[in-house]
C-alpha cells in the first residue's frame, strides 16, 4: 500500500483551479478589449457622421465629394463582422443587443446620408434592406442569404446592404417595418423598395437594380 | 440542456487539467529517478546483493511460429546466471509450426517445453506457475523480446518486500507501418507516465512482455483468471487489492511486435479497453477507497473517466467540424467556391479567447512538456521521430475508434474474443 499525499492533491486542485482562474481573467481582459475596439470604431464611426453634418451645414447643403461614399463604408463594414463574431461567441444577450442597436442606427444614418447623395448628385447607389432573425427557427435560410448579400456588398461597390435583425426592437428598425409593411417571413431582401420574401438568388437581387452576376450559374 | 452540456465540458476538462498537472508534478518529484548519477554508466541500474534469485520465464504461445523463436534466443541472450533462469515454452494448442519452431532449443537445459489443449493465455500461464519452483515467475508474451540487461535491471526492485510484480519499459521492436510508428510513440510515452505511476504505486497493469512476479503472491492471491481476456490488468488490480505494490523498472526495455494495420490495433485495443472497463467494474470496490491509495483515488478513476472525456471530446470536436463543413458546403453551393474562398481578413478580435479554449491550450502546452520530457528521458535525446509525427497528426483520431467500440461492446455485456 501506498500512503496517499493529500497535500499533492490539494497543491494539484489549487494549480488546476488557478489556471483556471487565469484563463477566465485573461479571457474577461479580451473580452473587454473588444468592447473597447467596437467602441473605438463606433466612436470613429460618429465621428464621421458628426464631421459630414458640420459640413453639410457649413456648405449648406452636401457637397458631391466622391469620397463621402467611401468614408464609413470599411468601418461599418468592421463593426458588423465584429458584431457577428461577438454573437456567435455566446457574449451576454444585454450587450449584444446594445452593440446591435447602435450598428443599426448607424446603418440608418448612412442610408439617409448616401440617399441624399444619391438625389443631389446622382451617385449610382443602389440600397438594399435584408431583415434577418438569428433563431434557427424563425429563419432557416437567413445563412444562405446572408452568402449571396455577401457576394453582391464585395462584387458591387455600388449597392449598399444593410442588415437589421427583424426581432430587435428599435424606432428606425420599427419604422421601416411599418413603411414596407412587412410581414415576418424570413429572410426579406428590400432591393431599391422592392419588396422580396424568402430566399433570393444572385440574379434575383440584382435584376431589379439592372446589374449582372459575375458569376456563372450553376446549372444543375 | 445547454447548461448541462456547460457543466459536463467543464467538469471534464477540469479533470483532464487535473491529471495533466498531477502528473507533472509527479515528474517533478521524482525527476532524480530518470536523471543519470555521475560515474555511473546508466541509470535505474542498482545492483542485487548476491546470491541473485532464481526466475522462471513462462512463454505462453499460441501459434506463435514466425516469432517464438526469436523470443527464446532473446531469453537465453539475458546476462543473468544460467543455473538460475528456467524458460518454460508452454504452447497453448498452438495448429502451426510452433512446435517445430520450438525443437531447436529443446536440447538448452534451461528450455522446457509443455504442450497443453488451448484453453487461453491464462490457463498457459498457470500451468507455467505450477511447474515453477524458483523464487520469481515472470512472463513474456511470444512476440516480444527482451535486451540482455533487463531482467539484471528488474530483480533488485524485488527487495522492497511489499514488492510482488515490477513491469518493464516497453518498446516496439522494428516499427515500419505507420500504425507501428504511432504506436512507437505511444510506448515511448508509456514509459515515463508507467514509470510516473510505479512511484505512486498506483500502476494498474503488469503488461504480458515481462512483467516479472514473486512466486509466492499467487499462493496468496491466486493464480492468473481469464478476466475478460485482460488477465494482465485482473491480477494486477488483485495485487493491489491484497495491499500490495507493483514497482516499474525504467530501463529494462522489453520489445514487442505491434498490430500492423489499422484493423489488428482496433482489435487489440477493443480488447484493451472492454477489458480494463469490466475489469474496474469487477473490482469497483477499490474507487475511491484511501485505503488502496493513489490506484483508487487517481489512476484507476482517471484511467476510466478518461475513455468518457475522450469521447465526449471527439463528439463535441466531430460536431463543431460537422457545422463547419455544412456551412462551408452550403456557402459553396449558394454564392460558388471562389466567393465562398475570398479574402477573410486576419485581426486579433477573431482569435478565440474563451475561458474554455484557453484551459485548452494551456492543457496542449503540459502535453507537449509531458511530451518532450518523455521522448527525451525514454529515447534519451530529444530528436522528435516520423512517427511522433504521424501520432500528433493521427493518435486522436483513431483512440476514439477504439474506445467508442469498447464502450458499444461493453453495453451488450456479451465476452470478447482474443483475435
Amino acid at each position: 500500500m501506498h500512503d496517499i499525499d493529500w497535500k499533492k492533491y490539494g497543491l494539484v486542485f489549487f494549480i488546476t483551479a488557478t489556471i483556471f482562474l487565469i484563463a477566465f481573467f485573461v479571457s474577461t481582459l479580451f473580452y473587454n478589449k473588444r468592447l473597447d475596439e467596437f467602441g473605438a470604431i463606433e466612436n470613429r464611426v460618429s465621428l464621421n457622421f458628426l464631421a459630414l453634418e458640420i459640413e453639410a451645414d457649413l456648405l449648406s447643403e452636401l457637397s458631391c465629394d466622391e469620397e463621402y461614399v467611401s468614408l464609413t463604408v470599411s468601418d461599418l463594414e468592421a463593426l458588423g463582422d465584429r458584431l457577428s463574431y461577438l454573437e456567435s461567441k455566446n457574449t451576454d444577450k444585454e450587450t449584444i443587443h446594445a452593440l446591435k442597436t447602435q450598428y443599426s442606427l448607424f446603418e440608418l444614418k448612412d442610408y439617409l446620408f448616401l440617399k441624399q447623395l444619391k438625389a443631389r448628385c446622382g451617385e449610382d447607389l443602389h440600397f438594399i434592406f435584408y431583415f434577418y432573425s438569428n433563431e434557427a427557427t424563425d429563419c432557416k435560410e437567413c445563412d444562405k442569404q446572408g452568402y449571396v448579400l455577401e457576394k453582391i456588398r464585395k462584387e458591387h461597390p455600388s449597392v449598399r446592404v444593410y442588415s437589421f435583425d427583424y426581432n430587435l426592437e428599435i424606432p428606425g428598425i420599427n419604422t421601416l417595418k411599418r413603411f414596407y409593411g412587412l410581414k415576418k417571413e424570413l429572410p426579406i431582401v428590400v432591393v431599391d423598395r422592392q419588396v422580396l420574401y424568402g430566399f433570393q438568388d444572385e440574379n434575383a437581387i440584382l435584376s431589379p437594380m439592372g446589374l449582372k452576376s459575375s458569376r456563372k450559374e450553376i446549372t444543375n | 440542456m445547454e447548461n448541462a452540456f456547460i457543466i459536463v465540458f467543464g467538469s471534464l476538462l477540469f479533470v483532464t487539467l487535473y491529471f495533466q498537472v498531477f502528473l507533472f508534478v509527479t515528474y517533478l518529484e521524482n525527476k532524480k529517478i530518470f536523471s543519470k548519477k555521475e560515474g555511473q554508466p546508466d541509470y535505474a541500474y542498482v545492483p542485487f546483493p548476491a546470491p541473485l534469485p532464481s526466475v522462471t520465464i513462462i512463454v505462453p504461445c499460441w501459434n506463435e511460429a514466425k516469432t517464438i523463436g526469436k523470443t527464446i534466443l532473446s531469453l537465453l541472450a539475458l546476462e543473468y546466471p544460467k543455473e538460475k533462469l528456467r524458460i518454460f515454452v508452454v504452447d497453448d494448442g498452438s495448429d502451426d509450426e510452433t512446435a517445430e519452431a520450438i525443437a531447436p532449443f529443446l536440447q538448452n537445459p534451461s528450455v522446457r517445453y509443455f504442450h497443453k489443449e488451448n484453453g487461453g493465455k491464462h490457463t498457459a500461464l498457470n500451468l507455467g506457475i505450477a511447474e515453477a519452483d524458483t523464487d520469481f515467475v515472470g512472463c513474456l508474451d511470444a512476440d516480444s523480446f527482451v535486451a540482455p540487461d533487463a531482467l539484471l535491471r528488474i530483480v533488485p526492485l524485488f527487495e522492497n518486500q511489499r514488492v510482488m510484480a515490477v513491469t518493464p519499459s516497453i518498446k516496439v521492436h522494428s516499427p515500419e507501418t505507420v500504425i507501428q510508428r504511432i504506436q512507437d510513440t505511444e510506448y515511448t510515452l508509456s514509459i515515463i507516465f508507467r514509470k510516473l505511476l510505479a512511484s505512486i504505486n498506483a500502476q494498474y497493469v503488469a503488461p504480458g512482455p515481462f512483467s516479472i512476479y514473486r512466486r509466492s503472491v499467487f499462493n496468496t492471491i491466486g493464480v492468473f483468471k481469464q478476466a475478460h481476456n485482460t488477465e494482465d490488468m485482473e491480477i494486477a488490480l488483485r495485487i493491489h487489492a491484497h495491499g500490495f505494490a507493483i514497482e516499474n523498472a525504467f530501463g529494462a526495455e522489453v520489445y514487442t511486435v505491434a498490430p500492423e494495420t489499422l484493423r489488428d490495433i482496433l482489435k487489440q485495443r477493443i480488447r484493451w479497453t472492454y477489458g480494463f472497463m469490466r475489469n474496474v467494474f469487477d473490482y469497483r470496490r477499490l474507487l475511491f477507497k484511501k485505503q488502496y491509495g493513489n490506484l483508487g483515488m487517481f489512476s484507476l478513476p482517471i484511467a476510466f473517466l478518461s475513455i468518457g472525456a475522450v469521447l465526449f471530446f471527439t463528439s463535441y470536436i466531430l460536431k463543431n467540424i460537422a457545422a463547419y463543413v455544412y456551412q462551408k458546403v452550403v456557402s459553396v453551393s449558394t454564392i460558388g467556391i471562389s466567393s465562398s474562398l475570398g479574402n477573410s481578413h486576419f485581426s486579433w478580435f477573431f482569435f478565440d479567447t474563451t475561458m474554455t479554449t484557453l484551459v485548452i491550450y494551456m492543457s496542449f502546452v503540459l502535453f507537449a512538456v509531458m511530451f518532450f520530457i518523455s521522448v527525451y528521458h525514454a529515447r534519451d535525446r530529444v530528436l522528435l521521430s516520423r512517427g511522433d509525427a504521424y501520432f500528433v497528426l493521427l493518435y486522436g483520431l483513431i483512440a476514439p475508434l477504439w474506445m467508442a467500440r469498447a464502450v458499444v461492446k461493453l453495453a451488450s455485456w456479451r465476452p470478447i474474443k482474443w483475435r
